[in-house]
């Protein structure tokens, strides 16, 4: 995987947090790489999948507090515990970081629907055998997150 | 003003929905994918004043509803705004040759919305 595809996923996540909740969140820590099979830190995981001129797929991971806020900004509401609208503007929020992150990639990149996950220990796995690098970031409140991306041009 | 929404992202459509309250819309009616959407502008006679439509949805896209809508001579002039993550390029051409009225991509602020809106409407 490429280095040059990370920065466009962080542009994303900042233009994205700022546009649609009001904060900007900064990266917290150096880049980290995994190999496929290792276990989430967090417990709310969005994912969303890439085809086209690349193969992969990213994802969105934290805490589910911090999902609850983040979130709540993003609706202009309160959500205290996991429910229909943290799962859907969850995923709403990966949708919208991935497709500003695509068309900043080279050639077309079609993005699958996002799926939601809640539960800790989760195992990551990818359909090839491209390493994950996992970007950690935080929001100005403290809370923190990763975007996590495997990715291999086809 | 009657406004349809179409998206799959349920937060979305609120949120959409708070910036319309800000304008002139006295009804809202919403879809969440595009076969849903077709159905109910088809119930009300295709009689809105615009159309807010996602492109990355479940059971029929919005590229898909797009070209469905300018095949239905009711719906031929009927303003469509697509509202969607998709940032490519080539895909905004796509959409307005497909016969979109105007693109909104996502994220946007209130502002964005109601401006392109505004454009739409030529108020």
């Amino acid at each position: 995987m490429k280095i040059e595809f990370v920065n466009p996923f962080i542009e994303g996540t900042v233009s994205t947090y700022q546009m649609m909740c009001g904060v900007e969140p900064v990266r917290d820590g150096d880049l980290e790489l995994k190999t496929e099979g290792f276990i989430d830190n967090y417990d709310l995981i969005g994912v969303i999948g890439l085809s086209g001129a690349v193969r992969g797929a990213v994802l969105m991971t934290m805490e589910t507090k911090t999902g609850c806020e983040i979130i709540g900004a993003f609706l202009g509401e309160t959500i205290t515990e996991v429910n229909a609208d943290l799962m859907d503007g969850f995923g709403e929020v990966i949708n919208i970081i991935a497709g500003a992150a695509a068309a900043k990639l080279e050639g077309k990149v079609d993005l699958a629907l996002p799926t939601v996950v809640v539960g800790k220990g989760q195992q990551i796995h990818a359909k090839h055998s491209t390493p994950w690098i996992i970007i950690p970031m935080k929001f100005p409140n403290g809370g923190k997150f990763n975007i996590e991306i495997t990715m291999e041009e086809v | 003003m009657k406004v349809m929404l179409i998206d799959d992202s349920s937060t979305m459509r609120k949120i959409q929905k708070r910036v319309l309250t800000t304008m002139d819309v006295t009804e809202i009616v919403e879809a969440g994918d595009g076969k849903e959407g077709l159905e109910k502008l088809k119930e009300h006679n295709y009689d809105f004043t615009f159309v807010l439509c996602d492109i990355n949805m479940p059971e029929m896209n919005g590229m898909e509803t797009l070209r469905a809508l300018r095949q239905i001579p009711e719906a031929k002039d009927l303003p469509i705004i697509m509202c969607t993550s998709v940032a490519e390029k080539g895909q905004v051409m796509e959409a307005i040759k497909a016969g979109a009225t105007n693109y909104l991509v996502k994220p946007f602020q209130p502002e964005d919305l109601q401006a392109k809106i505004k454009a739409v409407l030529g108020t």
